[in-house]
């Protein structure tokens, strides 16, 4: 090894600045409270999106109930047949055409697949402890 | 470049003492487990081995004592924070350099005001970015600030090598994956510093102090 190769090796290390030891302390000390507080708290729901995702649900089931109800109504009174060996009510498109009377009910059955379309496609927003 | 030079550094790499073995070892070792365990005070058996070594890395890259305080602080706390993802049977130290380099990688882009001319030669008095009187005050033998001063104005990348390989005692390869370059790249970095050097501090010892040096 020649001489600016040991003097290299040699290189003075400056003095620490006062306060350096204490300041990287506290910054440690600091998180590690606060990761000790994190996890001891139960996971946070933030309040107006939980609301939001129990709306979208709320409205997607009434939706459906509705719909679904509107057609047992339907079935129930006679006002369509459900014939179960061709998967159909009342047999293809016209029959479902025809099976659709101009009555409140169809007005209803329209609403609930509107309600339960509106539920199924809301934005989806987490809120589970992993966000 | 002389072939020669770079294969110099190969031997001198072997005959360094392996860093993965001794006391410190042991220590650091038993610091890093005993914090894992929950023991943060444990961490302050870590600061104390290497926290003044760290600081001087940190003050030859970024040049600026603020600078360097801030610098060593946050890699000391970003290595706490990632203490789960040491390997503690790899060595420590390039580990916690490797964190610091790239912070004051990351100070330095923030906080350039002087671009340097890669090839340009050193001239320490003239750098606006060498601040004098604070290394001064933490330097306080003459030679060693001569010494300090001249490596200090190497570009970023060769004073990193430099004190990474030559007074750190790192690895070419821990000091490549610090630098995020191949081995090739480092060794071609150090060789270039030197020669910079040589120049720079023989013209500072003026003819009657030239040192004989093997070429």
């Amino acid at each position: 090894m020649n001489a600016l190769e040991s003097d290299l090796k040699r290189l003075p290390e400056p003095a620490l600045p006062e306060g350096l030891t204490a300041g990287i302390t506290a910054r440690i000390a600091h998180l590690d409270e606060e990761r000790a507080a994190n996890a001891s708290k139960p996971p946070r729901v933030a309040g107006a999106e939980a609301s939001r995702d129990r709306l979208a649900w709320a409205v997607a089931l009434v939706g459906m109930t509705v719909a679904l109800g509107a057609q047992v109504y339907m079935l129930v009174v006679g006002e369509a047949t459900l014939d179960l060996t061709s998967l159909r009510i009342s047999g293809g498109m016209g029959g479902v055409v025809e099976m659709l009377p101009a009555s409140s009910a169809v007005a209803v059955l329209a609403a609930g697949l509107l309600l339960y379309l509106a539920g199924l496609f809301a934005p989806p927003r987490g809120t589970g402890p992993g966000r | 470049m002389n072939l020669a030079d770079l294969g110099d550094l190969d031997e001198a790499e072997r005959s360094r003492p392996d860093p993965d073995e001794g006391p410190e070892t042991t220590a650091v070792r038993a610091a890093v487990r005993a914090v894992r365990g929950g023991d943060r005070e444990a961490f302050g058996r870590l600061l104390e081995l290497y926290q003044r070594r760290l600081f001087g890395l940190t003050l030859m890259m970024v040049r600026d004592p603020e600078g360097a305080e801030e610098v060593t602080q946050d890699a000391f706390v970003r290595a706490f924070v990632r203490l789960e993802l040491y390997d503690e049977y790899r060595p420590f130290y390039p580990w916690l350099a490797t964190i610091a380099v790239r912070l004051a990688q990351n100070w330095l882009r923030r906080h350039s005001r002087v671009s340097r001319r890669e090839g340009a030669p050193i001239d320490p008095e003239r750098d606006p970015a060498l601040t004098i009187d604070p290394v001064d005050k933490l330097i306080t033998d003459e030679r060693g600030r001569r010494l300090w001063r001249s490596v200090a104005a190497l570009p970023s990348g060769e004073r990193t090598a430099v004190a990474l390989y030559y007074r750190q005692g790192m690895k070419v390869s821990d000091v490549a994956h610090a630098l995020g370059v191949t081995s090739g790249t480092v060794k071609t970095l150090l060789f270039r510093a030197r020669r910079k050097l040589r120049g720079a501090l023989d013209a500072a010892a003026g003819p009657a102090g030239h040192r004989e040096e093997p070429t």
